[in-house]
């Protein structure tokens, strides 16, 4: 009786796996791109009332500014004995995809002549609109550079709007 | 009073082992019975370039392809849809319907319908660490019945 059983139970077994099989079907399907470097630059900070900062297209407004009123928000305001000094920072941050680059090159240019008598400053250095200033030329990737921004006006400039646009380059070394 | 168990038993076995493969004679799929095909059997995702900080750490593309299930003897009515990826790389993840493929067959879709093409939303998302250049990689996908 014994023997029965177990060969029933084999028996009911091979039948069961005989009607579990599953019908397969594969297929592939191929992907292709091409990865691209790049490079991307924004400023994080500057003096005046800011806005896009994070952006590629940050505006900073000063509001009136003059060498016996107070100094716009985020600057610092200094008299000499014929002109008067705006000091504050600009924070650029270049971060790098798919490149290599370990360091990168920032240059500045004003984007039309300043107003006379008013001289735009980064790092120290006299920024114009012919030719380009460099700023740095070991740029940290992913950390955000800071750079001394001063706007020099002379007693003798006009009353006017200085609006003026810096415009960075970051150029992977 | 033995001999006439072991034989009653013997009969009913292989009775119910006969009824049950003439049931699967109609209703069992046959071998080979599952076909699989898609919309488009190349995906090409273009160029992949990281458009700056509100990417984060990678760049995502995403595309979709149709997949159609079908069973020859029309035996089927649902089928589980696997996918996985042929050669991993860490620097790229490829995600099918959100889920992320790995080198071992991951469920898209447990109950794919047989015979209709039904839409999956592929998003490839690559690392801004990974080097440039071409990009291949072979989605392997499989339709199983249940």
């Amino acid at each position: 009786m014994k023997k029965i059983l177990v060969l029933t139970v084999v028996i009911l077994a091979l039948g069961g796996a005989n009607a579990a099989f599953a019908d397969t079907s594969s297929g592939t399907l191929t992907v292709t791109a091409t990865i691209e470097s790049s490079i991307s630059l924004t400023v994080e900070s500057a003096g005046g009332t800011t806005s896009g900062t994070g952006t590629a297209a940050a505006t900073s407004a000063l509001g009136n500014i003059s060498k016996y009123g107070s100094a716009p928000t985020g600057f610092t305001l200094a008299r000499g004995a014929s002109n008067w000094t705006l000091s504050s920072t600009i924070g650029v941050q270049v971060d790098k995809a798919n490149l290599t680059s370990t360091d990168y090159t920032l240059t500045a240019q004003l984007g039309s002549a300043p107003a006379s008598g008013v001289t735009w400053k980064l790092n120290g250095s006299t920024l114009s609109d012919s030719a380009a200033t460099t700023l740095t030329s070991t740029g940290t990737y992913g950390s955000t550079g800071s750079y001394s921004w001063d706007i020099v006006v002379a007693d003798s400039a006009a009353a006017a709007a200085i609006d003026n646009t810096i415009d960075f380059t970051a150029t992977s070394n | 009073m033995r001999n006439a168990i072991a034989t009653a038993l013997c009969l009913l076995t292989l009775t119910a082992n006969a009824s049950s493969a003439r049931r699967r004679a109609v209703a069992m799929p046959v071998r080979e019975d599952l076909t699989l095909s898609f919309t488009r059997s190349l995906i090409d995702a273009g160029t992949i370039a990281h458009r700056g900080p509100a990417d984060g750490n990678a760049t995502r593309t995403t595309q979709d392809v149709g997949i159609r299930i079908e069973s020859r003897s029309n035996t089927s009515r649902r089928a589980i849809l696997r996918a996985s990826l042929t050669s991993p790389d860490p620097q790229v993840k490829v995600r099918i319907d959100g889920i992320t493929l790995g080198p071992l067959p991951a469920v898209i879709d447990a109950r794919a319908l047989v015979g209709a093409t039904t839409t999956h939303h592929i998003e490839i998302e690559v690392s801004t660490a990974a080097a440039e250049g071409a990009l291949l990689t072979s989605i392997s996908w499989e339709a199983e019945t249940p």
